[in-house]
């Protein structure tokens, strides 16, 4: 009795397939919606053909999406928090401390060190965004652009340091002056006074407030 | 001739489309777009690939026995291609005037098997020597059923003849189609339909060239225009078998718009160059369903194949002939 | 044009007897074989016996030379070398197919043989009705060795499954 069975299966069986595949063939007149993953039925997208033509078109994504990394070099105070913190070992800061303070960035925080070398290597880049958080002045972001792809891997480093080579060889060398004479006014003074300026604080430390990120919806 | 050389032109044009179409067709039941790039809409993408094709070497591997495999793609496409001469175009071109047409077309396109074979022995490749023995066994035993059913039409019409079947099922349209003047023939149809698709190597029966399991079947040692032959072929046959299937089923080259009351819709969307549209159209509504198949249903395994057409398509059709042995002695007349 | 044709077929039946002959790749000569049988249905069908021609595709050329093929790629896969067929006795057998020939041609001129014009009758319907009328006896009989061999086959298949 299987035999009828067996038939009676396969008819119904492909019947039900044959429905449903003419039902997608027949959805394919529809669209996908162009939504971002935020909205609230951003799942429920179904019906109609699914692919985005990337080049083309594209679905929005978000601005604080976990994507290439943008430094403000402007805000930056070469703290080099960020490059302690990142796991990869990413980031690659060259400071070169300048001779007095030169500048304030746009939250009031005084700059005191050039960054001559401030690249980060997005081929190592994990995203994990640490960063970004621990970034004193908030100039270390992750922005929402995802499609920098090369075909040199080199051309991965992105570099954000916006001096020259001969500023850096000026700073380098006022740096060199200013040390110089340094040593020289801590020779022509006291040898109990020198003890007193090794154990000085060291220049050019950031001061700051660490401000209350202020909370999305 | 005349059938044939248009058919020679209709095929290779069918097949740029066809391909395009099988891709779309695919894209839109698995929620895709399919080509888009070549040309509005992809539509030039199956020339672009043409082109590829063509420009690419011809590779022959040292250890094939080298006549046979030349040989064996162009054997394939000139059986498949020899099934057209015999099909009718319209209601006044008719195809070669052989006693039993429809038999010689049975007879012939059974020939590419032998191609196949060739073609999977000379590739000297295990691979292809498996897809080659799964194809004939494949093609041999789905002839039976597909014999029978194309019977059971023959029975009732009383001719080997596609023009004359043709004819049968000429005047006021839809109601005097095969298929519904007698209702004996859905069953066959389906028989036909399923044969039909085994004997063009698709999917669910296209174990000969499996993918998964075969990389290309009997044509994985071939490149460029020899295996662009092979899908020739391919495509050749399933609109071999589209046609033939109109004509046997579908009434063929006549209009499917009756006539109602005096208005003669049945005489207006008659005539030469509507025959040739309404035969071409409807077999390409039925290659439509073989790619709707294709992309619905999953590949056999082969005993499942074997079982299906010796143990139920076969007896089936054989009872189907009975029936409609009895249809035409008492039913009809 | 047809005499043309019919060279050509001529031609190829030769060319195809030929490597039958002489080759020793067994494979070879199988697929010369069904190059035989189809230049000979060709040449049925320019006799105007096209329902013969048609049997000789369906029935030699897609039936037995495929049940060659695979017998022959079944032996090589089981021995796992190529098979060469060696021309063993080519004088006797030379003998043999002359002495086979000469009787055919005998029998064929002294044979008295009644022009038909078949190609005005219909060969499918004749050739049914007297298979139901005149040769019901064979007919039938050879439906019978059919179906027995059939279930012959399954017999065998179903025996060596369960072993």
């Amino acid at each position: 009795m299987s035999y009828f069975t067996n038939i009676s299966y396969a008819v119904r069986t492909i019947r039900k397939g044959m429905a449903l595949t003419i039902r997608y063939f027949l959805s394919a007149r529809f669209k996908r919606n162009k939504k971002p993953v935020t909205s609230a039925n951003y799942f429920d997208e179904e019906n109609g053909t699914f692919t985005v033509q990337y080049p083309h078109e594209e679905i929005p994504v978000p601005d604080h999406g976990r994507y290439k990394l943008h430094n403000e070099i402007d805000d930056c105070i070469v703290c080099d928090k960020c490059a302690k913190i990142c796991p990869v070992d990413c980031i690659e800061i060259e400071p070169i401390r300048a001779v007095e303070e030169y500048g304030k960035t746009s939250d009031g925080t005084p700059l005191r060190i050039h960054a001559a070398k401030f690249d980060i290597d997005m081929a190592k880049c994990c995203f994990c965004g640490l960063c970004t958080v621990v970034c004193p002045t908030e100039c270390l972001t992750m922005t929402d652009e995802f499609d920098y792809s090369t075909s040199n891997i080199l051309d991965h480093n992105f570099s954000f340091s916006k001096m020259t080579e001969q500023e850096i060889a000026q700073k380098k060398t006022e740096l060199e002056e200013f040390q110089k004479e340094k040593a020289a006014a801590q020779n022509t003074t006291s040898e109990e006074k020198s003890v007193k300026a090794v154990s000085k604080k060291p220049a050019g430390k950031p001061v700051f407030k660490p401000r209350p990120i202020p909370k999305r919806k | 001739m005349l059938t044939l050389a248009f058919y020679l032109l209709f095929l290779l044009a069918f097949v740029v489309v066809a391909v395009y179409a099988e891709r779309k067709t695919a894209a839109f039941i698995q929620n895709r777009l399919g080509p888009m790039e070549v040309g509005p809409k992809g539509i030039l993408q199956t020339i672009a690939d043409l082109l590829k094709m063509i420009q690419k070497e011809d590779i022959r591997a040292n250890a094939v026995d080298k006549l046979p495999f030349l040989l064996a793609p162009i054997i394939v496409f000139l059986a498949v291609f020899a099934g057209f001469s015999v099909l009718p175009l319209n209601s006044e071109v008719a195809g070669s005037d052989v006693t039993g047409g429809l038999f010689l077309l049975l007879a012939i396109i059974s020939l590419d098997v032998l191609g196949i074979l060739m073609a999977g022995w000379a590739s000297n490749n295990k691979y292809s020597l498996f897809g080659s023995m799964r194809s004939v066994a494949q093609i041999v035993s789905y002839e039976i059923p597909m014999g029978l059913s194309v019977l059971c039409v023959v029975i009732v019409t009383g001719t080997l003849d596609l023009q004359k079947t043709s004819f049968l099922q000429s005047g006021n349209g839809l109601i005097n189609w095969n298929i519904i003047q007698h209702p004996v023939l859905i069953i066959p149809f389906f028989i036909f339909f399923i044969a039909g698709l085994a004997e063009s190597n698709r999917t669910p029966f296209d174990l000969p060239e499996s993918e998964s399991e075969l990389i290309g079947g009997y044509h994985t040692e071939y490149s460029g225009f020899r295996w662009g032959i092979f899908m020739l072929s391919e495509y050749g046959m399933m609109l071999l078998l589209s046609i033939v299937g109109t004509i046997l089923f579908f009434g063929g080259w006549n209009s499917p718009l009756p006539n109602i009351g005096s208005f003669n819709l049945y005489e207006m969307t008659s005539g030469a160059i509507w025959g040739t549209f309404w035969l071409l159209f409807k077999s390409i509504i039925l290659v439509f369903i073989q790619m709707w198949v294709r992309w619905t249903l999953p590949r056999l395994r082969v005993d499942q194949l074997m079982s299906l057409s010796w143990k139920y398509l076969t007896p089936l059709s054989i009872l189907m002939l009975f029936i409609c042995g009895i249809w035409k002695l008492w039913l009809i007349n | 044009m047809i005499q043309f044709i019919q060279i050509v077929f001529f031609l190829l039946t030769l060319i195809g007897v030929g490597v039958i002959v002489s080759t020793k790749n067994v494979i070879h000569s199988v697929y010369a074989l069904a190059l035989v049988l189809v230049s000979l249905a060709g040449i049925y069908v320019l006799l105007n016996a096209e329902l013969l021609a048609i049997v000789q595709i369906l029935l030699y050329a897609g039936g037995v030379v495929i049940l060659l093929v695979f017998g022959v790629m079944m032996t090589r896969r089981g021995s796992g070398e190529t098979l060469i067929s060696e021309s063993k006795n080519s004088i006797l057998a030379l003998i043999i197919s002359l002495a086979i020939f000469l009787l055919l041609v005998y029998l064929f001129s002294n044979a008295e043989v009644e022009a038909v014009n078949i190609s005005s009758i219909d060969q499918v319907k004749e050739i049914g009705v007297s298979f139901l009328t005149d040769h019901i006896v064979a007919f039938e009989l050879i439906a019978f060795v059919l179906l027995v061999a059939l279930v012959g086959a399954a017999y065998l298949a179903k025996m060596s499954s369960n072993e």
